[in-house]
């Protein structure tokens, strides 16, 4: 946290606090000072009366200043009571130059000056003119008065100088522990703060490295399971067509013995028909393509976790970043709907060295996505260009854009958005791996709203 | 067509430690090759030893002798017969290292596809 801001925070604590003395001062006076009349009626009753008025006049002034409403920066309070302080002062100093009990009088006096000391944590020239205004009000009614008794107004000036460079002195060190304390705790809070972002920063690279952990061991598994499925799939795959040929090997004879028999109630002909040989074979060869559907099926997904494993396989190259990109979307553009337009946009890129295959692979896979979202009208942009720190291929679509449900989950093995058997939700995550292991990222674009628009980043030097 | 029907068919020898994949394989092109086996690459070698072959393809991963390896003998004592490896993990470095050292011809998927290695035995025994 910047110094200013210390400064600030500390500007707006003063306001308050000052604000809060000047309140507690005001309340102070409101009580005491119309409370005194008992002392006057008791000390002085020529002057009481006169008092009791003054007292009541100065209470209800205090009274109004708990009224007024709060200065944003403390000002208000701060004149407020500088004026309250020398009402008192003034009446005070008047109250003195007529009564005969000079000594309980200027007690009196000087609790207005510890009082300050120990409400108010004003800057110290505040307190010090504050003072002096008070004494120099003392000073003049001396002055204006008939100059007796020099001896005692010495005493009493040199008093209320004591009382009030002491209460300075004590207000000056106060708003000293205070600045230090404030600053102490804001200095925690600002280290409590540097810390829970810190704890942030841990939970989440703790949270990162278990989905690697999970993803790495995820891949070893399909790695396994991969290879363990390609013999069985080799085996169901490649036996159908065969068998498809001795199928028709076999309905051939078939043809030529139901000619040869043409016999209406022969044997052939009846088991013809009781076991439905006609039916048999037709569906016989439904049975047959659905089989090879499904086995055409698990080889698109061998396939995709094959590459969803491309995680560390051969050296990079280095190589045109652009012709490989251009190369992918050549291969994809076949596929394009009636009404799906391709934008290409290409920037001059230095040389970039990466395993072209992989970064065909996540060209191919967001391309492919893009295609799948728009359907038959709308519009692909795809673009690459050089950054100062790596290079940019981006891949935006018209599409629905991307839910903030599936956002959670964009790329997590497995997850997809689309219907049955349409993807296996290795696209995304297979792009993830293998700009990660190019040491690059890959991004949605959160400010892009005409749809989705994919960014994946790579350093110009990855391993 | 009739031409190619007039020639003799190629001699293929499939290796493979799966008996189920070689029994698909021979199914799979008796019309368009004379087709033989092994089920290990020592096998392969004795085969080879007894009557040489067009093409050798063979699967890459095998107990002993894994199919580079078997090609590898293959390429100094026949160095005229055709080898092709099939292998699931077509990304393994160690066979695009026999490709580039020209151990083997070409890289097969696994699981194959008919048109494919029709296409790449008849584009290797084209270069005779």
């Amino acid at each position: 946290m910047k110094a200013g801001d210390q400064e600030r925070a500390w500007e707006r604590h003063v306001v308050l606090r000052e604000r809060t003395g000047a309140r507690i001062t005001a309340a102070l006076v409101m009580v005491l000072f119309p409370a005194w009349s008992l002392f006057d009626y008791w000390l002085e009753p020529a002057y009481a009366n006169r008092f009791l008025v003054i007292r009541l006049a100065v209470g209800a002034f205090a009274a109004a200043m708990l009224l007024i409403r709060r200065s944003p920066n403390g000002m208000m309070d701060r004149l407020a009571t500088v004026v309250l302080v020398l009402i008192v002062g003034i009446n005070i100093a008047y109250f003195i130059s007529l009564v005969d009990h000079i000594t309980i009088y200027t007690i009196g006096f000087s609790l207005i000056f510890w009082g300050f000391g120990l409400l108010l944590v004003w800057p110290w020239a505040f307190m010090v003119s504050c003072f002096a205004l008070t004494i120099g009000i003392h000073v003049v009614f001396w002055l204006a008065s008939n100059h007796s008794d020099l001896e005692s107004f010495l005493g009493l000036l040199a008093y209320l100088i004591s009382a009030a460079a002491i209460s300075t002195g004590v207000s000056i060190a106060r708003r000293r522990l205070e600045h230090q304390a404030f600053i102490a705790s804001y200095e925690l809070e600002d280290k409590n703060r540097a810390l829970a972002t810190a704890l942030a920063t841990l939970k989440a690279a703790q949270e990162r490295l278990v989905a690697t952990e999970k993803l790495s061991a995820l891949g070893r598994l399909i790695a396994q399971l991969s290879h363990e499925i390609n013999n069985p799939v080799n085996v169901l795959q490649n036996n159908l067509e065969p068998l498809t040929e001795y199928l028709t090997t076999i309905e051939q004879v078939l043809e030529i013995a139901r000619r040869q028999c043409s016999d209406p109630s022969g044997e052939l002909a009846r088991s013809w028909s009781e076991l439905e040989i006609d039916f048999v074979r037709t569906d016989m060869r439904e049975a047959l393509s659905s089989m090879a559907a499904a086995a055409e099926r698990i080889r698109t997904i061998q396939n995709d976790l094959r590459a969803f494993m491309r995680g560390d396989a051969a050296l990079p190259i280095e190589a045109d970043f652009n012709a490989g990109v251009r190369s992918t979307v050549a291969m994809l553009k076949r596929t394009l709907g009636p009404k799906t337009v391709l934008f290409e946009t290409y920037g001059e890129l230095p040389p970039a060295r990466v395993h072209t295959g992989q970064i065909n692979q996540v060209t191919m896979n967001l391309l492919q996505n893009a295609l799948d979202v728009v359907g038959a009208s709308g519009r692909i942009e795809i673009e690459t260009r050089a950054e100062p720190d790596g290079l940019v291929l981006s891949v935006a679509d018209t599409g629905p854009g991307v839910s903030e449900a599936a956002k959670r989950h964009l790329f997590e093995p497995f997850f997809t958005t689309k219907d049955v058997g349409k993807g296996t939700g290795l696209g995304l995550a297979t792009c993830y791996q293998i700009v990660r292991a190019h040491g690059g990222t890959i991004t949605l674009d959160e400010g892009y709203r005409n749809g989705a628009r994919f960014v994946v980043k790579l350093p110009f030097v990855a391993g | 067509m009739h031409v190619q029907a007039l020639l003799p068919k190629p001699v293929v020898l499939i290796v493979d430690d799966e008996p189920a994949n070689l029994g698909t394989f021979v199914r799979s092109f008796r019309k368009e090759f004379v087709v033989r086996i092994a089920t290990s690459g020592s096998e392969a070698l004795r085969e080879l030893d007894h009557e040489p072959a067009d093409v050798v393809i063979t699967d890459y991963t095998m107990p002993e002798m894994n199919g580079v390896e078997l090609l590898r003998l293959v390429a100094v004592r026949w160095p005229g017969v055709k080898r092709l490896i099939i292998s699931g993990h077509s990304d393994l470095p160690e066979l695009h290292n026999a490709e580039r050292l020209g151990f083997a011809a070409g890289l097969l998927p696994k699981p194959w596809r008919k048109p494919e290695i029709l296409e790449t035995i008849g584009r290797l025994l084209a270069t005779r």
